[in-house]
């Protein structure tokens, strides 16, 4: 076989050893994905990723393992994964440290081309699995990173396999020889791939994979979207813990942890932020059960939130009188915060995703999902109000007929009953009798009234700190800290007006959520973060509201039903701020692009295209009109001059630029290649080209063709003058165009 | 007689497929292009292989969990593995957009030796490398294919498998990169099998690239003819006692070690100074020596009789076939070979090689010539300027039901 290639190309040992760089580096990626899913697999997958960075480096590592390894290698990975079944509680995890195994035993064998293909499936796997379950920016960037190497590592199986006629899989006895192509060094290859590469096959490399990004992009907005089903299967197999104490119980001091974790917890989009002159309190869980070690919700909120349940992709709230502020919500919840949604107050309308069972209770406002998701939770809101009052209109009716001794004993809202019980037992009543006798004065109070003076009495007695010391003694944790002068955080503030309401007998609760937030410079939305995590109370009023109170101090001063005097607006323009920016980005544009989003896409780029084209009818109709006023315009000579000196300065001009550039261009070919390029073959060449070979033209230009086939091919020392022959050339070209 | 002689001609116009010339590639436009991809122009297929079976099928269950969950993750990865299968079509049809081909002209093959089939491959691309071809071969028997196949109606199943079983195909793989204006030669070894008129096709040039998921090709019309010499056999000959030297040192039209001159030569390193031609040195301003002509042994004269009468097992006519190129070739290389003659026809006389090959050729689509068909003449010499030859005649003559025997003037000489 003969080439005319001037350039070397790489061994079919040296592509094996690309190949095998290539497989390693895409298994990495598949097994890096893993780290965004809560699995308990990380251990697995840092060990597999070592191994695998090993057998990359020191291609030869395979061989020194036993035939027999090899050979229980699958046997054992079957015999874990079945021993994992039986004790895992959950599938999913198990699928995933299967494929992680599957994935570190197909890297580190020598393979074939079914083993690549497998790799390649396996790899996928862990990708889109992860992905789908984070939904997460870093997928994005991984799954480029995955399909950039996957398409690399195909192209290299397809050139090998096309001469590799061999089997199509490798056996265990085969392992222990070391290939051919393993047994050089990466120095060597790399210095090898260096020469081997060309500018230009690395840019139309980079162009056809941003072109492939690009379909992708276009591609994934014209998809039709239609819903055959809305039950995702995947997440049914895994569960989340969650991470920021938002469960069903809060003990006292959980938020302390919470509060030094500064990663954003969800992200909240506005329509119109100008609308909104305060962060709100985003709530939510109701805790209204009192326990020694901290408060819980009460099995009666849980029974009633479970009757509640049904699927469902809309929920309606009522509409009130009062303005909604910040147009739509879009609130972006990263996995693990909570099942309960946030909600910064009474809404028209929540909208989820997709339908999904969702529990809802009107009178604690309250709404939660079934089970917390693994991936990030997206739902919007509408006509929201920041109205500080929940009305309860149960409560009301639980508390009329308990004060009349009516109050069945099955009635399914008894549970309300709860938010009047303190701590019990002798020593904490007397204290708590002693406490609320202390802040009252004897005084018969209201219990907005009771709350000012209690939140002004611990205030007075309690600095805020992070950390809370309490007194040794019998009572409880939270009695104990009300009668001393200890500092204590949010959830001991909050816990002991509630514990001294309900002690005064008014009917109050803890809520936890959170409070404020940063707005994204970059991007105009709220980044709420679990720093910003926070307890405070909802007291119940006789006019059957409940009302917000932050005894915390620093919060919001009490009572103060419109929050725009205390919050500030924080803005952040810091480096972490306009990364945050881009995972909202792929929040809005991506993870939340919906049937409606196509629709308006449509119309905007038809909009778009209408607004363009009329812009620039319009501009080219007044150009016209202008140039035309222009030529009717009185000419002397002076104008004339004028005209025609502008005119041969913008011809000098484009001129220049085009020589400049010509020249630019052959500057740079002859300084990077020195012996490839000729200026005077180059350009005989192109004349070669423009004489044709048409029989005419080659008749006509019969002597010219000749001399510059001789300065295109010949040796430099058989030319003739090329000047001459150049002249001649233009001289046979005038008369062929005669 | 040469069968094949046109085909040996090569030039510009031997060049097919869209690089073959220049004219090809000004002839683009756009919609061409379009229309060329609703509606394939004829001979371009594109299959899909078991990795892009694969890459469908799981297109298609992302897809269905994309539509079933409406996870937008999933319809990302739907999108991409879309985009790569339109990359990987519009990279197949960049690879083979400019690539010309050719076959290289093959004189003759032997039946039962490897041949080597050339084929050029041109990228006229300016800019873009062609990666990773294949060209898909095939060839047979010109006979063997345009012959009706005898199978009963209604088995086409087996009317195909016995017409495939006729035709030998092959591929060759360019697995190096095929630069922007270069162009490379493959051999594909070939062994035909048969004597007879072979049909050489290049069917296809394809190939896998970018990513293996389809098969592109092209298919072409490259077609050559080329004649196949019969097999050499095994044969015992008992000549050194059967024929009668009468024409031992007669003149032949070879250099030799004869007493007649043949040419003159240059003088080369080695040579006997008793050879140089002394004023034929002086004329030319060289050395020059003496050539002499080669004196024959024993001459034979061989004529092969393809009577239908005589040869009716057609295995035994192959063997006759295969039989007389032998011992025309044996005969020939040790100088004893002096004229041939099929079917009675004027001798030809076998000075050089080419008069031997002309003799195979005859012999490579020699068949049983029925009652009438065949010219005998009585006058051996009629039509050549050949001696009359009455001695050493070699004939050929069926023996028992398989072998062959090869009389000498009627006397037993070889068999095989």
């Amino acid at each position: 076989m003969s080439t005319a290639s001037p350039r070397p190309q790489l061994s079919l040992d040296e592509l094996r050893r690309l190949k095998w760089l290539l497989g390693g580096l895409l298994a990495l990626v598949s097994l890096w994905t893993v780290f965004f899913l809560d699995v308990e697999a990380l251990g697995l997958v840092a060990v597999s990723s070592g191994l695998i960075l090993a057998a990359m480096v020191w291609p030869r590592l395979p061989s020194r393992i036993p035939a027999l390894l090899w050979r229980l290698a699958v046997p054992a990975i079957i015999v874990a994964v079945a021993a994992d079944f039986y004790f895992s509680a959950e599938t999913l995890p198990v699928l995933i440290r299967l494929a992680v195994l599957l994935v570190l035993y197909r890297a580190v064998a020598y393979r074939r081309k079914r083993e690549d293909l497998q790799l390649i499936v396996l790899g996928m796997f862990l990708v889109v699995v992860g992905g789908v379950l984070t939904v997460s920016l870093e997928f994005a960037f991984l799954l480029l990173v995955f399909t950039a190497c996957a398409l690399g590592f195909l192209f290299v199986v397809t050139i090998i396999d096309m001469v590799d006629t061999g089997p199509k899989v490798m056996r265990p006895e085969e392992m222990r020889e070391v290939p051919a192509w393993a047994r050089g060094s990466w120095p060597k290859i790399f210095a090898r791939l260096r020469r081997v590469m060309d500018w230009r096959m690395i840019a139309l490399a980079g162009v056809l994979f941003a072109g492939v990004v690009g379909v992708s992009a276009l591609l994934f907005m014209a998809i039709p979207r239609f819903e055959i089903g809305s039950s995702f299967f995947l997440d049914k197999y895994i569960t989340r813990k969650s991470r920021t104490g938002f469960t069903e119980t809060v003990r006292f001091g959980d938020v302390t942890e919470l509060v030094r974790d500064q990663s954003v917890a969800m992200r909240v989009d506005l329509t119109d932020t100008a609308s909104l002159s305060n962060l709100p309190y985003f709530r939510l869980i109701v805790l209204d059960e009192y326990t020694p070690q901290g408060f819980k919700m009460s099995a009666g909120l849980k029974s009633e939130l479970l009757r509640a349940e049904r699927v469902a992709q809309v929920l309606r709230g009522k509409r009130t009188a009062r303005e909604a502020v910040g147009g739509q919500w879009t609130f972006y919840v990263e996995p693990g915060v909570s099942r309960f949604l946030p909600l910064p107050g009474s809404y028209t309308a929540l909208r989820l995703r997709d339908p999904a069972p969702v529990q809802e209770n009107s009178g604690n406002r309250l709404v939660a999902l079934r089970s917390e998701t693994m991936a990030m939770t997206a739902f919007q809101l509408d006509g929201v109000e920041l109205a500080t009052a929940v009305p309860d209109v149960a409560m009301v009716r639980v508390l009329q007929e308990h004060r009349a001794g009516v109050l069945r004993e099955r009635d399914p809202g008894r549970y309300l009953l709860g938010n009047l019980a303190g701590p019990t037992g002798a020593e904490n009543e007397a204290a708590l009798a002693r406490l609320v006798g202390e802040i009252t004065g004897g005084a018969p109070l209201d219990a907005r009234a009771f709350a000012e003076r209690a939140t002004a009495w611990m205030q007075a007695r309690h600095a805020y700190a992070l950390s809370a010391n309490i007194p040794r003694g019998e009572a409880d944790d939270i009695v104990r800290w009300l009668d001393s002068n200890e500092p204590a955080f949010c959830e001991f503030f909050a816990g002991g007006l509630t514990v001294l309401s309900r002690a005064a007998g008014h009917p109050a609760r803890l809520v936890a959520g959170f409070r404020g937030g940063a707005l994204n410079a970059f991007e105009n939305y709220i980044m709420v973060r679990n720093s910003d995590a926070h307890a405070w109370v909802e007291i119940f009023e006789a006019d059957g509201n409940w009302i917000r109170l932050d005894p915390t101090p620093g919060s919001e001063a009490l009572g103060n039903t419109n929050a725009t005097t205390v919050a500030r607006r924080e803005q952040d323009s810091s480096w972490s701020a306009r990364f945050d920016s881009l995972r909202v980005i792929w929040y809005r544009r991506v993870v939340n692009f919906d049937t409606r989003q196509q629709v308006e896409l449509v119309d905007s780029v038809r909009s778009f295209a209408t607004v363009t084209g009329d812009a620039l009818r319009a501009r080219m109709e007044a150009m016209a009109t202008r140039l035309k006023a222009w030529l009717a315009g009185p000419w002397d000579f002076d104008r004339l001059r004028r005209t025609v000196g502008a005119l041969a300065l913008v011809v000098a001009l484009g001129w220049l630029v085009v020589r400049g550039g010509r020249t630019a261009w052959r500057l740079w070919r002859r300084w990077r290649a020195p012996g490839e390029f000729d200026p005077v073959r180059r350009e005989a060449g192109c004349w070669l080209r423009e004489l044709g070979t048409g029989e005419a033209q080659r008749n006509t230009a019969a002597g010219v063709v000749g001399d510059l086939q001789r300065l295109r091919y010949g040796r430099r020392e058989s030319w003739p003058e090329p000047a001459g022959v150049f002249k001649r050339a233009r001289r046979t070209r005038r008369e062929l165009q005669r | 007689m040469n069968a094949i002689s046109p085909n040996l001609a090569v030039n510009a116009s031997d060049w097919h497929g869209a690089g073959a010339t220049a004219e090809a590639r000004r002839r683009f436009s756009w919609r061409h292009l379009v229309w060329a991809l609703v509606f394939p122009v004829k001979r371009h297929r594109i299959s899909v292989t078991v990795s892009g079976v694969f890459l469908i099928g799981l297109s298609l269950g992302i897809g269905t969990a994309a539509y079933n969950t409406a996870s937008n993750i999933l319809f990302i990865t739907l999108s991409l593995l879309l985009a790569c299968l339109l990359l990987s079509g519009l990279l197949s049809w960049i690879n083979l957009m400019g690539l010309g081909w050719r076959l290289r002209p093959s004189r003759a093959w032997r039946a039962g030796h490897e041949t080597l089939i050339t084929v050029e491959v041109k990228n006229a691309k300016t800019w873009l490398p062609t990666y990773g071809l294949f060209l898909d071969f095939k060839t047979h028997l010109r006979r063997n294919i345009e012959a009706e196949p005898e199978v009963p109606s209604g088995k086409v199943r087996e009317a195909l498998a016995a017409a495939e079983k006729a035709i030998a195909r092959g591929q060759l793989f360019l697995r190096e990169r095929l630069e922007p204006q270069g162009n490379v030669a493959l051999d594909w070894v070939h062994k035909p099998t048969a004597r007879g008129e072979a049909v050489l096709e290049l069917e296809a040039v394809g190939s896998l690239f970018p990513f293996g998921f389809l098969r592109k090709s092209v298919g072409t019309d490259v077609r050559q003819v080329v004649l196949v010499w019969p097999a050499q056999v095994d044969y015992h000959w008992r000549g050194a006692v059967s024929a009668r030297a009468g024409t031992q040192g007669r003149r032949t039209a070879r250099a030799g070690s004869g007493d007649d001159l043949f040419a003159l030569r240059k003088y080369n390193r080695g040579d006997s100074h008793r050879l140089v031609h002394w004023k034929a040195s002086a004329r030319l301003g060289r050395l020059m020596v003496r050539q002499f002509a080669a004196e024959s042994l024993d001459g034979f004269v061989l004529q092969v009789d393809a009577s239908a009468a005589v040869w009716s097992r057609p295995e035994q006519f192959e063997l006759l076939c295969s039989f007389a190129g032998s011992l025309a070739e044996d005969l020939f290389a040790t100088g004893r070979l002096q004229a041939v003659s099929i079917n009675r026809e004027p001798w030809r006389e076998t000075r050089r090689v080419r008069d031997v090959e002309a003799f195979w050729d005859r012999l490579a689509t020699l068949q049983p010539a029925v009652a009438g068909q065949a010219a005998p003449s009585d006058d051996r010499s009629a039509g050549s300027a050949f001696p009359v030859i009455n001695r050493n005649l070699i004939t050929f003559a069926p023996q028992g039901a398989r072998g062959i025997t090869a009389y000498v003037d009627g006397i037993p000489t070889a068999s095989a």
